[in-house]
């Protein structure tokens, strides 16, 4: 039997996101696939599961290599959604919260690939609003009325993407400063 | 000494070996194993961290690809460089140093 889960985390609250897989697993079912705001179960036996998200980010590994590495260290990949990547392995007593990450250091990394992706593919769309709207001119369009729906459809991906920027920053920060090494 | 030699130390307890490891060619597994057996069993080094390391060492060019594995062409092959060797070797000396004092300043307190 396959249920269905509508829920949104936001990039900062990945650990949350953990959590919520790993109760699930727990409550017998298993994640299947991940798309944008909704998860897929399958019934299983109630199990622990150790749930752990990466985000892998531009750069010149191939995402073979990558995934062998996670093998190689027992990390099944359940499932991608774009650069994210949801990884399960069962549950150790001689490590119950066993982490894909060794230290602080490479953990606060993952947000900061994060942000250089957001930043690079944030660039199109910043373009959009803050120069070639302004510089446009109305009567041009066919459609004024479609663009005008267009512009504030871009305009709100704007604000959320700055303020995703913004959060996964004053994430990095505030653990840094709690974090003493 | 150059400008990113100090920034790159001090290391993580997990790049610093990932570094050492890399005196022969080898793949993400094989780092794992030997790290492993050095450290008697006392770091296992993780997924998530292994990868982050090899990206920032690789973009650092303090290691380079040299090839992939015979058995299995998805697992890359790794050796440390010159630049390398040299970081290697100024973290080796900061940290004799610090075992170093550390043992002379608890004895004579302790003693």
């Amino acid at each position: 039997m396959i249920k269905r889960v509508r829920k949104w985390f936001w990039a900062w609250n990945d650990d949350k996101e953990e959590k919520f897989l790993e109760d699930m697993a727990a409550d017998g079912y298993k994640l299947k696939n991940v798309s944008i705001g909704m998860y897929e179960f399958i019934s299983s036996e109630p199990e622990k599961v150790r749930y752990q998200l990466d985000f892998k980010g531009i750069n010149r590994m191939s995402e073979e290599e990558y995934l062998q590495i996670f093998e190689d260290a027992g990390w099944e990949c359940v499932d991608t959604l774009g650069s994210w990547y949801y990884f399960r392995k069962a549950y150790d007593e001689e490590a119950p919260d066993i982490s894909i990450f060794n230290d602080n250091k490479s953990r606060l990394e993952k947000y900061r690939r994060i942000i250089i992706f957001l930043f690079i593919t944030g660039f199109p769309i910043y373009y959009q609003v803050l120069i070639m709207f302004p510089n446009l001119d109305r009567e041009e369009f066919n459609y004024p009325g479609f663009f005008f729906f267009f512009r504030i459809f871009v305009t709100i991906l704007v604000v959320i993407h700055a303020a995703a920027m913004v959060m996964l920053i004053v994430k990095i920060v505030r653990e840094r400063r709690s974090i003493k090494e | 000494m150059n400008g990113l030699i100090q920034r790159n130390s001090p290391l993580t307890e997990a790049t610093y070996y990932i570094l050492i490891s890399l005196t022969e060619p080898l793949h993400g597994y094989g780092i794992m194993k030997k790290v492993d057996e050095m450290s008697h069993g006392r770091i296992r080094l993780a997924a998530g961290t292994l990868y982050g390391a090899l990206n920032t060492l690789l973009s650092n060019k303090l290691i380079k690809s040299v090839g992939e594995d015979e058995e299995n062409k998805r697992r890359k092959l790794y050796l440390r460089t010159e630049l390398g060797t040299e970081l290697v070797e100024y973290e080796i000396k900061r940290l004799s140093e610090m075992v170093g004092n550390g043992i002379k300043e608890t004895r004579s307190v302790y003693k």
